[in-house]
């Protein structure tokens, strides 16, 4: 899968939990071999969409009580 | 022997029940090397980058976690060829890989995403710490840079901060220039104290109008590996 393609495909799965899990699955973690083999939703993408997230939720959860 | 998928490091060898089988249905094992054992899988090439295989491989860190006190997730996407390879990469940084197994003992990560709130100015938010009276221009501007990064110099941040501290014991923050997104910080709290550690996170957001507080987790402890072992 080209990078562009995987990076489209996050993004139209993307949710929440997703975002947070790119975030931490990807972005995080020991880096054992020195080589990670995978490596395409950078951290500017995978922010950009929690920033987009953050924004949506403002409005998704406008009704509930503010954490 | 087909490569080895890396799932995580661990300090001591959870039941094998616990260890089950991967992303592909392959068995996990563990490969020791100097106190630190990699749980690992053998597949045939790097699992696709899509939701599900992020899933798994983040079910599969959970599940390992759950059976052993001591645990740093790998990266998704890390492999090495075979188990030389891997006891060669993790030789040299055995001894910064059990300290942080040691630091992240008995712990959970939460992670906290600080943003403005709906209708706050992002701006508003900025660091406000105050400058250093001591030094030259350079030094001061240097300083005053240095604050711009550092996500406590934003008072309503430091304060959700301070009122959580009792109950961290590992912290580390990231600044993010995304508006609403301002900061990022990843605690490791004890596994007996996630429920106390967000009541007082809930508690001190709800005193912070401007700032509107995520929280996430428990999660493994994916943000406290040794920062350099690339």
């Amino acid at each position: 899968m080209t990078d562009e393609r995987a990076r489209e495909r996050l993004i139209e799965e993307a949710d929440a939990t997703l975002l947070e899990l790119v975030d931490h699955v990807l972005n995080k973690g020991v880096v054992v071999t020195g080589d990670v083999m995978l490596s395409i939703a950078g951290v500017d993408l995978v922010y950009l969409r929690l920033s987009a997230l953050l924004c949506a939720a403002d409005l998704l959860f406008s009704s509930e009580p503010r954490r | 022997m087909s490569p080895l998928y890396v799932y995580a490091l661990v300090a001591a060898a959870p039941p094998p029940e616990a260890l089950g089988a991967g992303l592909a249905g392959e068995p996990i094992r563990v490969v020791p090397c100097e106190g630190v054992l990699a749980a690992v899988g053998e597949m045939e090439g790097p699992p696709e980058l899509a939701a599900p295989a992020l899933r798994a491989h983040d079910a599969t860190v959970r599940r390992i976690a759950a059976a052993t006190a001591a645990l740093l997730p790998a990266r998704f996407g890390s492999m090495a060829r075979d188990d030389e390879e891997l006891r060669e990469a993790l030789r040299p940084r055995a001894t910064a890989l059990r300290d942080a197994l040691e630091m992240v003992r008995g712990c959970e990560q939460m992670t906290l995403r600080f943003a403005a709130a709906e209708g706050a100015d992002p701006a508003v938010l900025a660091p406000r710490g105050a400058l250093p009276e001591v030094g030259g221009p350079g030094t001061r501007y240097l300083a005053s840079r240095r604050a711009e990064e550092e996500p406590r110099a934003i008072p309503e941040i430091a304060r959700v901060l301070e009122a959580a501290a009792p109950l961290v014991r590992g912290q580390r923050l990231e600044t993010h220039h995304r508006p609403p997104l301002l900061a990022s910080a990843y605690h490791l709290v004890a596994r007996g104290d996630l429920e106390p550690y967000r009541g007082r996170v809930a508690a001190a957001a709800a005193g912070e109008p401007r700032l509107r507080v995520l929280v996430s987790g428990p999660w493994p402890a994916y943000a406290f590996g040794p920062r350099e072992l690339a």
